[in-house]
């Protein structure tokens, strides 16, 4: 199986701050890895490096084999986790939008998911909750046919009911082949959807490895996780 | 990629802007129906001298309300523009605009083409709601037809005389006062697109003040560009100075020619380094 996300050496730094020690890391296609670590660990550096908004400091990181670029951006689907839409726009000019711009954009599954959730796509993003705010930043990223999901915290702050309709809906969506990454520090929730998981911890990666091995131990992740990063 | 993003561009400056382009042009027209009602002696002599105080004083405070739109409308197009360009790409719906699969450069054209657009639509109305103010209807195409004559009076009289001044055909000097203003617009507007990118390297917590210092360094910058840009003029032709003191049309096409040259090398240098900035050094919170 072909690798989707490739990191060598992987290295970023923030003045003298360093977020990514030069890790190596390789991310198979079609397979939900969970990006587990506490806050500050250099999760979201590793996304946005990834998503192309960040410049690695030393190594490289490559998406199917390119550098991030306008190519890579193609083929990847980014949910930070800030509210990033204008807020005055109405819903349906926000899909129109991204219509637009990512051919591999499902305008059908866009409709379809706000219509399940009862929003009214014609009104502007700022009449709606901050909970239903994110579950259309959720359903934008969701309704593209993307090749690689980054999902940076995507059930950080929200209700458990609203968890599993977030959970449901990414592996609902997602096609067969592709990859995604979740990033988060809940690991018992996100745990039942993983194929892999990563550990990191202060810009390094202390694990990777299939969530099969781990139960095949007689183990959880949860468990490994509390395991490895005892305080 | 460049056409879509304008045209989104477009539609969301024109959410703000066709409101207040409307509101402009009735507030003029409600100060000019005022100040008429006002003039009007049969008013005066036929209603309440109350009523007339109302409407004169309601005429002046409209007139003040107009004259702060108007020169509001003049700074807050290029603020607003301005705005767009930090919330597009330096807030977090950045992290939308910059995983669009397109090059910054596209992103930085589409905000500079809109930029052209909707300084010369403000242009227009404030022209526009000026003329409902202050102007005769009656007298307008007879204003039209009065320009267009001089124009053509000077050119029939003087053409050959100002051909041989500024040493190239009519025309030719009037596309080159077309492109200096295209030119000098284009520039001030990247002089802010650059403050604003350099400005968000100066300091992440006070992006407003990081700015304004950014433009201040960028402009002194110019300034010494200028100045290494007449060394090289004034030694490429020896007598720049004396052919400018001259005050003729060769000095007028100097002028306008030299400073569309410093404005499409400092506009190309500031679009190259504001692209730079987003490609390189962007760093969302």
């Amino acid at each position: 199986m072909a690798d989707i996300l490739r990191c060598n050496h992987l290295k970023k730094q923030y003045g003298g701050f360093t977020a990514l020690k030069g890790i190596n890391l390789e991310l198979p296609e079609g397979k939900v890895v969970g990006l587990l670590g506490p806050n500050g660990s250099g999760k979201t550096t590793l996304i946005k490096l990834a998503s192309g908004i960040l410049l690695p400091t030393a190594g490289e990181i490559t998406i199917n084999d390119m550098k991030p670029g306008v190519e890579t951006k193609k083929l990847v689907a980014y949910l930070p986790e800030r509210n990033y839409l204008d807020l005055s726009k109405k819903i349906d000019k926000q899909i129109a939008f991204m219509a637009d711009f990512y051919k591999d954009f499902n305008k059908d599954r866009a409709y379809e998911m706000l219509d399940r959730l009862g929003i009214d796509p014609k009104r502007p993003l700022k009449d709606l909750s901050k909970g239903n705010r994110e579950k259309v930043q959720l359903i934008l990223v969701m309704s593209r046919d993307a090749k690689l999901y980054l999902l940076d915290e995507p059930i950080g702050g929200v209700d458990p009911a609203a968890r599993d309709y977030i959970l449901e809906t990414i592996i609902d969506n997602h096609p067969a082949d592709s990859t995604v990454l979740i990033s988060t520090h809940l690991i018992a929730d996100v745990e039942p959807v993983l194929d892999e998981f990563v550990f990191i911890r202060e810009g390094d990666i202390l694990m990777h490895d299939s969530v099969e091995s781990v139960k095949a131990e007689g183990k959880t992740v949860d468990g490994l996780f509390r395991e490895v990063f005892r305080c | 990629m460049l056409g879509k993003l304008t045209k989104h561009e477009f539609l969301a400056c024109g959410r703000v802007a066709l409101p207040t382009y409307i509101a402009m042009l009735v507030l003029a027209a409600i100060g000019r129906f005022l100040t008429w009602l006002t003039s009007r002696q049969y008013l005066i002599d036929h209603v309440p001298t109350t009523f007339v105080k109302i409407i004169k004083v309601l005429s002046s405070l409209i007139s003040t309300v107009y004259v702060i739109a108007f020169v509001a409308l003049i700074v807050l197009t290029l603020v607003f523009l301005v705005y767009r360009f930090f919330k597009n790409f330096f807030t977090d719906e950045g992290y939308l605009m910059m995983t669009l699969p397109v090059r910054p450069v596209s992103l930085i054209t589409s905000k500079l083409i809109n930029a052209w657009v909707f300084i010369f639509f403000s242009a227009i109305i404030a022209i526009g709601s000026l003329y409902i103010t202050l102007g005769h209807y009656d007298q307008l195409v007879d204003i039209i037809d009065r320009i267009f004559d001089s124009f053509k009076d000077v050119v029939n009289r003087e053409g050959d005389f100002l051909r041989e001044e500024l040493g190239v055909p009519l025309w030719v000097f009037a596309v080159e006062l077309v492109l200096f203003f295209f030119l000098l617009i284009s520039r001030y507007v990247l002089s802010w697109y650059t403050s604003v990118g350099f400005g968000m390297l100066l300091s992440k917590k006070h992006k407003v003040l990081g700015t304004i210092i950014a433009y201040i360094i960028l402009d002194i910058a110019s300034y010494i560009l200028i100045g290494i840009f007449l060394a090289v003029a004034t030694s490429v032709l020896p007598n720049y100075y004396e052919v400018l003191a001259s005050s003729g049309g060769k000095a007028l096409q100097i002028t306008v020619i030299g400073n569309s040259i410093i404005n499409l090398l400092l506009g190309g240098l500031l679009f190259w380094f504001t692209s730079y900035i987003m490609k390189h050094k962007l760093n969302l919170d």
